[in-house]
């Protein structure tokens, strides 16, 4: 019964009224705290400061729960406090026991609070459920369950809430009654549907939206001939990304948030399993998508129990490994080339290659032969695969069937990316990499069927240009399936048009199509597309849902030009086209042994720089392939120069294309040059140079052979299987053109 | 019949029992809905079909920041496509999810008289008895009333009456 206050607030069923949401929000960030502070109360049982922020949010929970009169809780949080406050004074010690039993308080206060949220009132009839934890916690403090001295006045709880509350970060309301706390709302209250924002976020979005307003008003009224109106444009453009960065700065939440529930886990893991595990954070405070940080919950859950249970080992054989034996456990998050890292990393024995391999084949996931095969990196990427689990014995802990793959597949629907690396005795590290934010993702827009998809550029690998006059020769059938020969892989091809029953273009006006070589859950495919259009920064919109439905579509969004594309789901295309994980997962292997075989390989851009000669440069000396009006190119003592990004580049002309162009220029036509930007790959933007070029035709591999004796600037090189001739540039020594001469 | 005279006294004698109804066509019928179910009416726009999706279903249109799902009456009623081009009307209904409904026009709001109208007939068969919730007798003729609720996309789906063609992707099954 939610007693005394009954017939004055009347508590109705269906909507908890607002006080008491502030006090459930604020009740459980002190919980929070608490966990947080428990765990480390066991490494430092002396701590005076934790106990301290124990005590008080234990406190503050008793004391607005007498004011709101929720009985229940209070009598629980009495019996609580009761004990903290023995063990504040000095009087008991926090073992490990004692822990336990808090802990056990701390989620019996969380379950009432639930219940609250849920009912509206904490569902109690006898008043007796907690009487056995309550029990638990006299006899812990060393009492009889009876001897519990009175409950102290709520007033003086008041107080003490009202300390608790000035350290908290948000300023409080001047007028607010004790119990209307001022609400720096957890987001675990009422379901995850608050979020805590920084007051200086929200003010700047606040003006921003009044720009917006403001430049439309401007739009508005000046109409489309006005001539400021690209100025209004430009404008309008800088408002709209400052507003999407503000607001996505506002969704940044901490991972800290996420990782705050570890530690307790991992101690009652480390109970079960008898090991001990002690666990290091870094980066809690690095951001990360709010929607993004409750879908990789899971997963990083789950990759934390491994550690646990499968990764350290027991106290005994570490000891023998001579290893501490207190294992330890990190878990880091740090940003990196676009996207949020996060690593579990643990010291224990590392994955046993032979055993993962030998539970391989037993559950017929790959031969006996590719078996012995694989590399080590190889074999691990198997516990990737659906079904696979290495634990030798089903424990409580894990086992379950449900194993890495979920893992890898959860993260991957948030276009993020699993890796793991393993070594013998050192231990483990498996690292997450997620985008920095869900909402808005970059893709490519493809058209088929005379239609519009968005695919998300993280699942893309590449493209390749079917041209029709070509189509028989490069796709290869067995029975019906076909096949697109990349780089010696057969890779499967999956018609969109066809996939989703769309009326093909007529082939004889077709000129041709596209592949869209794609990777996700382990497939990777060829999606033949109609038309290739330009990548955009798609903003997701949901779909309802009877079109979710249909499984194929992740979402839909407007392109820049008022359309409407679906977001077509990478995995789930794969899926339904019959592309199988297994497979695509072995022909990776193999494209990876074949990389290892010829290490030499090396990817070449081939262009034309004197009239109809091939020449090649290694790939990745090249940096970018510009366009430059020719009026751009400056001379000095005869050099052709480039202004390029701040920087002055010297321009090569092998082929002497500056000067036909000068010719053209002076016919009064104005020519675009071709420029490669190179820059030295080893040792990054020091010797960058131009190289200009007739044009640029394609992307290809080939073999470094022995230096030509012949010559000292030349070396030799195998590309598409024909003798290559190199020669040395710019004294640096990386920089080399290639140049064909059979 | 009465006099057309005596009708109209009686609407506006009886203002209690007038609802605004949004009239509006499809395959040369005139429907109804009442107007508080309306949010806008949208006009033309250009629907993007969505493959796969069952045949009821007209496409997704955006709408205010949103991909608004829009159900095609004509498709609903076994009519073939229209020649011409389609009107959008957006429902709301505050416990339903918002949608949107593909007619041919829309006709403009009218006022009937609660007591002009007629259950569904008898004879109706099942999806008409589903779609359509009796008619108001107007001078010009019918004007079926159509429920809102029940012409949303998550019921259309979950009732089955209209589940007959999901087209296309015959031949795309992998072991084709």
């Amino acid at each position: 019964m939610v007693a005394p206050h009954d017939y004055v607030s009347a508590p109705d069923i269906q909507s908890v009224d607002e006080l008491t949401k502030e006090f459930l929000a604020e009740s459980q960030e002190g919980l929070d705290r608490m966990e947080r502070c428990l765990t480390e109360l066991e490494m430092r049982p002396d701590d005076v400061d934790l106990l301290g922020e124990i005590f008080r949010a234990v406190h503050t929970i008793k004391g607005t729960t007498g004011f709101l009169g929720f009985d229940r809780l209070e009598k629980l949080a009495h019996a609580g406090e009761h004990l903290l406050g023995a063990l504040r004074d000095g009087k008991l010690v926090a073992t490990s026991d004692l822990i336990s039993g808090l802990l056990r308080l701390m989620d019996g206060l969380r379950a009432i609070l639930g219940l609250i949220e849920e009912t509206g009132s904490e569902g109690t009839r006898a008043g007796d459920e907690d009487g056995e934890l309550i029990a638990e916690l006299a006899r812990l403090n060393g009492h009889e369950a009876e001897e519990l001295p009175e409950i102290e006045t709520p007033q003086i709880a008041l107080v003490e809430t009202g300390r608790v509350q000035g350290e908290a970060p948000v300023a409080s309301r001047g007028d607010a009654s004790p119990a209307l706390q001022p609400v720096a709302v957890s987001e675990k209250a009422s379901a995850d549907k608050t979020l805590r924002i920084d007051v200086d976020v929200l003010n700047r979005m606040m003006n921003l939206v009044g720009e917006l307003v403001l430049t439309r008003n401007q739009m508005l009224q000046s109409g489309m001939d006005a001539a400021n109106f690209p100025e209004l444009a430009r404008r309008l453009d800088s408002v709209t990304a400052d507003l999407r960065e503000t607001v996505m700065q506002a969704r940044m939440q901490p991972v800290g948030n996420l990782f705050g529930k570890f530690p307790r886990m991992v101690r009652d893991l480390a109970r079960t399993c008898a090991r001990e595990v002690r666990v290091e954070f870094s980066g809690q405070e690095t951001g990360l998508d709010k929607s993004l940080l409750e879908a990789i919950k899971d997963p990083l859950t789950h990759a934390v129990r491994n550690a646990v249970d499968h990764g350290i080992e027991s106290p005994a054989d570490r000891v023998l490994a001579g290893k501490p034996a207190e294992g330890c456990l990190r878990l880091k998050a740090f940003h990196q080339s676009g996207s949020v890292v996060i690593e579990v990393e643990d010291d224990g024995a590392g994955i046993p290659i032979e055993r993962v391999l030998q539970k391989a084949v037993e559950r017929n996931l790959v031969t006996a032969e590719d078996a012995s095969a694989m590399s080590e990196r190889e074999a691990l990427q198997l516990i990737f695969l659906p079904g696979f689990s290495t634990a030798a014995a089903v424990t409580t802990v894990s086992g379950r069937g449900v194993g890495m793959d979920v893992v890898r597949a959860n993260v991957e629907k948030v276009g993020g990316s699993v890796e793991v690396e393993s070594r013998r005795g050192i231990g483990t590290t498996l690292r997450l990499r997620v985008p920095l934010t869900l909402a808005i993702v970059p893709s490519l827009v493809v058209k088929s069927g005379g239609q519009s998809f968005a695919l998300p550029q993280s699942a893309l690998v590449e493209l390749v240009d079917l041209p029709q006059r070509e189509f028989a020769q490069v796709v290869q059938r067995i029975g019906s399936s076909e096949l697109y020969r990349l780089r010696e892989r057969l890779l499967p091809m999956v018609w969109l048009d066809r996939l989703l029953g769309l009326d093909a273009y007529q082939p004889e006006t077709s000129k041709g199509h596209y592949l869209a070589v794609l990777e996700a859950e382990g497939c990777r495919y060829g999606l033949v597309v109609d038309d290739l259009m330009s990548p955009e920064e798609i903003v997701v919109k949901p779909l309802s849902p009877v079109l979710r439905e249909i499984g194929l579509f992740s979402g839909a969004t407007v392109l820049g030009n008022g359309m409407l594309a679906l977001i077509l789901d990478v995995g789930a295309t794969a899926a339904r086209a019959g592309v199988k994980p297994v497979e695509g997962e072995l022909s990776e292997a193999g494209g990876e042994e074949e990389m290892a075989q010829a290490a030499a390989e090396i990817s070449f851009l081939i262009f034309e720089d004197r009239a109809r000669e091939r020449t090649a440069l290694p790939l990745d000396v090249v940096e970018r392939i510009e366009s430059v009006p020719l009026g751009q190119i400056e001379y000095a003592g005869g050099r052709p120069l480039l202004q390029y990004r701040g920087e002055l580049l010297p321009l090569r002309d092998e082929g002497s294309v500056l000067r036909e162009m000068e010719d053209a220029r002076r016919q009064g036509e104005e020519p675009l040059v071709t420029v490669l930007i190179c820059g030295n790959a080893d040792t990054q933007r020091t010797q960058r140079g131009g190289m200009v070029v007739r044009q640029v035709l394609d992307v290809s591999t080939g073999t470094l052979l022995e230096q030509d004796a012949a010559n000292g600037e030349m070396e030799l090189a195998l590309v598409k299987e024909k003798l290559m001739q190199v020669h040395r540039e710019f004294g640096a020594g990386v920089k080399v053109a290639w140049q064909e001469v059979a | 019949m009465k006099i057309g005279g005596w009708e109209k006294v009686d609407e506006l004698l009886e203002e209690s029992d007038a609802v605004s109804m949004c009239s509006l066509y499809a395959g040369g019928e005139m429907f109804g809905i009442d107007t508080r179910k309306i949010r806008e009416v949208l006009g033309e726009k250009d629907l993007q079909r969505v493959p796969m999706s069952p045949q009821f279903l007209a496409g997704v249109v955006p709408y205010r920041g949103e991909v608004l799902t829009t159900v095609n009456l004509r498709a609903l009623l076994g009519m073939g496509a229209h020649s011409g081009r389609s009107c959008v009307l957006v429902m709301d209904d505050e416990a339903e999810e918002r949608f949107g409904l593909v007619v041919d026009a829309v006709g403009g709001v009218v006022m009937a008289s609660r007591r002009r109208l007629e259950d569904n007939p008898s004879t109706l068969e099942a999806r008409g008895r589903w779609l359509f919730d009796g008619a108001y007798k107007m001078e010009t003729g019918l004007m079926v009333q159509l429920d809102p609720r029940k012409l949303s996309p998550s019921r259309l789906s979950e009732v089955g009456l209209f589940k007959d063609s999901s087209k296309g992707g015959a031949d795309a099954s992998p072991d084709r």
